[in-house]
């Protein structure tokens, strides 16, 4: 198993790269097959990512979440699954090029990185750790998602103030549905992440107490960083719905909390020792 | 049998010839009346009038006569002669004028290329021929095939993209910025005729509310009473101005009815979220400055018009794309169109029904004795050519240059399912075979 594993892991990102190219080209205004025939690769490429991770969780008995590079395939490939539907739902292919980059730029990242190894913590079987780590996941998805509407509402806000209607402005959605679906990605992962938070919290207190954990939780990096991440995202919403803050500065802010939430994953797994890291 | 369109249209006519030879419903029924007496030159007709455009296209045996039968019947119907002579008209035959209706439909030949309302009057164009019985099976395809060219022209590339119009840039500009502007409450400044113009076209899009506001209230109240909406007066402005989201200024006002200290008044009291303002008066109602305000998306005079003239370059950018297309359609068509010829027709049933009875014989020849095998063949042959016997003989009777005739032909191709091109490759293939031959 462990050759498909490998073949797989360099082929995802070369796929994903494919999946980008087909969707420029559908923004540039490709010719019709490219258009017929970008959103059944992007499946496939999404199918064949669902058999790695499967292949992943049979082959190391855990489900490869693990580490950041197991989680950013993961992310990578949620990402995907959400893009499809929302392509399905809107009948859309403009945005796919947007919100597949982040996808090859997690993907490339997992794939350089990620280590497989059959000895994980105790800690990763058991099922309150699916609960954390899936909440953790659903708000990272929703928060590149909410940046990649952010990017878009950038794009077209400047657009519409010169008076240009290029190409942004032809295949992106309107203003006002830019903002609600950056907005709404935003309530969604935090909702998410302060799940997480408080889950890991009451978990990671349990863990302390049974001496299962090297010290107390409140002062692991990759906590505090999330809690930092976690409260910027909470003012914006903050601003959002009580300090009516205007659409322009909440899709900036949901990029700037998109690049630091990055920046502290990679800062956390590859410079600080955390509890994190399980593997 | 050949296709002809005889023609005046916007490139080739002035305004006032064009409107002198305009077909209205009324007149279109006593035309077709006359042309159906004279069945005999013309096969089928449909006639295409727009203010931009008329044209008769018809399916004719004798082009020369049936051109100036043409010319004769509209001098006779319409009492001007501008169509007697060359001057104003242009003419097709065959090819070319499957071309030009195509190239019709896309909006290629439009005065505003890619244009939509074409398509539409193309479709009218022949459900009113239709109605008057002047088509058959020909130009049906012609102008269904027609109408398929547009909806390609339109769906596969951006032809008909964006608007080329500056009334109508302004509403396109605010859907782009709004999901739906039934949501929102649009608000009018000024109820002269360009104010009333721009306000007609924000009613079509039915915003939440429209409200006019005017210095005399009582013509706000004309056309509020008119649009469906509701006038307010003048010293109501700024509350009518924080409740709209789209904002269209049109007074004859010579300084900004709208400076920066009053929008960003307007701001601070409005609901969050962007708002829209349309300056379509000259001299200027809204200061340039208010544009640099955040959630502030303002388009005057000369932006509308940047924004029609960068549709109008990326429809002109478009043309060569349509033209593949119209060239892909013709060429479709016109193989169909070869393909209605008597001789093609009786090639191709029979060179099916040989090729079924190889095949069978192919199956079947292995339970035979050999010495009896061309026996078989012999028989096969023989059956065959009885059979066929009658229906070529038939199809030989067909008078293909009718409706009728070509009616009966295309049925015989649908029936057996007749590919003619296949045919006619095979044979031509075969022919440059016994060329090499013989060389």
């Amino acid at each position: 198993m462990l050759p498909v594993l490998q073949l797989l892991n360099v082929l995802l990102p070369l796929g994903y790269l494919l999946a980008v190219l087909a969707y420029l080209l559908v923004f540039l205004g490709s010719p019709d097959w490219v258009r017929r025939w970008a959103t059944p690769v992007t499946a496939g490429v999404a199918g064949a990512h669902l058999v790695y991770l499967a292949l992943c969780t049979l082959e190391f008995e855990h489900v490869p979440v693990a580490n950041a590079w197991e989680g950013f395939t993961f992310i990578a490939f949620s990402m995907t699954v959400v893009y499809l539907a929302l392509e399905w739902r809107w009948k859309n292919q403009a945005t796919g090029v947007f919100l597949l980059v982040p996808v090859l730029f997690f993907q490339i990242l997992s794939s350089a990185f990620v280590t497989h190894s059959r000895e994980v913590d105790e800690i990763l079987r058991s099922p309150l750790f699916g609960v954390h780590v899936t909440a953790a996941l659903l708000g990272y998805v929703a928060f590149s998602v909410a940046a990649v509407y952010g990017a878009m509402f950038v794009l077209l806000y400047r657009e519409l103030k010169k008076h240009r209607v290029g190409l942004i402005f032809q295949r992106l959605p309107n203003l006002e549905t830019l903002s609600r679906l950056n907005m709404g990605a935003v309530l969604l992962g935090w909702i998410g992440l302060t799940l997480a938070i408080v889950w890991g919290s009451v978990w990671a207190g349990e863990l302390t107490s049974a001496g299962q954990l090297p010290g107390p939780f409140y002062t692991d990096p990759k906590f505090i960083l999330t809690v930092l991440l976690w409260g910027l995202y909470g003012i914006t919403l903050g601003g959002r719905f009580f300090l009516r803050w205007p659409n322009r500065q909440l899709a900036y802010l949901s990029m700037l909390a998109f690049v630091l939430m990055v920046g502290s994953s990679l800062a956390v797994n590859l410079l600080i020792p955390s509890f994190h890291q399980f593997s | 049998m050949d296709l002809i369109v005889l023609g005046a249209n916007h490139r080739t006519a002035p305004a006032a010839i064009r409107d002198d030879i305009q077909m209205g419903p009324a007149e279109m029924g006593t035309f077709y009346a006359y042309l159906q007496e004279n069945r005999d030159l013309l096969r089928e007709v449909a006639i295409l009038s727009t203010c931009n455009r008329t044209e008769f296209y018809g399916l004719v045996k004798d082009r020369v006569v049936a051109d100036h039968a043409l010319r004769e019947a509209i001098y006779f119907h319409k009492g001007v002669s501008h169509l007697s002579n060359g001057k104003y008209t242009y003419s097709w035959t065959g090819r070319d004028t499957v071309r030009h209706l195509f190239r019709v439909a896309a909006g290629l030949d439009s005065l505003m290329v890619g244009e939509a309302q074409i398509l539409g009057q193309v479709r009218d164009a022949f459900v009113t021929a239709d109605q008057y019985r002047a088509t058959g099976p020909l130009l049906t395809r012609l102008f269904n095939t027609a109408v398929h060219v547009g909806k390609r022209a339109r769906t596969e590339t951006e032809i008909g993209r964006g608007t080329v119009s500056v009334a109508y840039a302004a509403v396109e500009m605010a859907q782009k910025v709004f999901d739906r502007l039934e949501r929102h409450p649009v608000l009018v400044i000024g109820a002269g005729e360009t104010g009333a113009l721009a306000a007609r076209h924000f009613a079509d899009a039915h915003p939440k509310a429209l409200t006019v506001v005017n210095r005399t209230f009582e013509r706000a109240r004309e056309l509020a009473r008119e649009l469906g909406g509701k006038a307010r007066p003048w010293e109501e402005l700024d509350e009518a101005l924080v409740e709209a989201r789209v904002v269209v200024t049109a007074t004859g006002s010579r300084e900004a009815v709208i400076d920066v200290r009053r929008m960003e008044g307007v701001l601070k009291r409005s609901a969050q979220g962007p708002k829209v303002l349309v300056d379509i008066s000259n001299p200027r109602n809204i200061h340039p400055r208010v544009g640099d305000l955040d959630r502030v998306f303002l388009y005057d005079l000369d932006a509308l018009e940047s924004i029609a003239e960068q549709n109008r370059a990326r429809r002109r950018k478009e043309i060569p794309k349509v033209e593949g297309i119209v060239a892909e359609e013709v060429d479709r068509f016109q193989a169909w169109f070869e393909s209605l010829e008597m001789v093609p027709v009786i090639r191709a049933l029979r060179g099916r029904f040989h090729e079924i009875a190889e095949k069978e014989l192919e199956r079947q020849v292995k339970n035979f004795h050999p010495s009896d095998r061309e026996a078989l063949h012999a028989y096969t042959r023989s059956l065959l050519n009885k059979l066929l016997h009658q229906p070529t003989t038939r199809i030989r009777g067909v008078e293909s240059s009718s409706p009728h005739g070509i009616h009966k032909l295309v049925a015989i191709q649908e029936l057996f399912e007749l590919d003619l091109e296949a045919y006619r490759k095979g044979r031509d293939e075969e022919e440059e075979g016994q060329e090499k031959d013989t060389s």
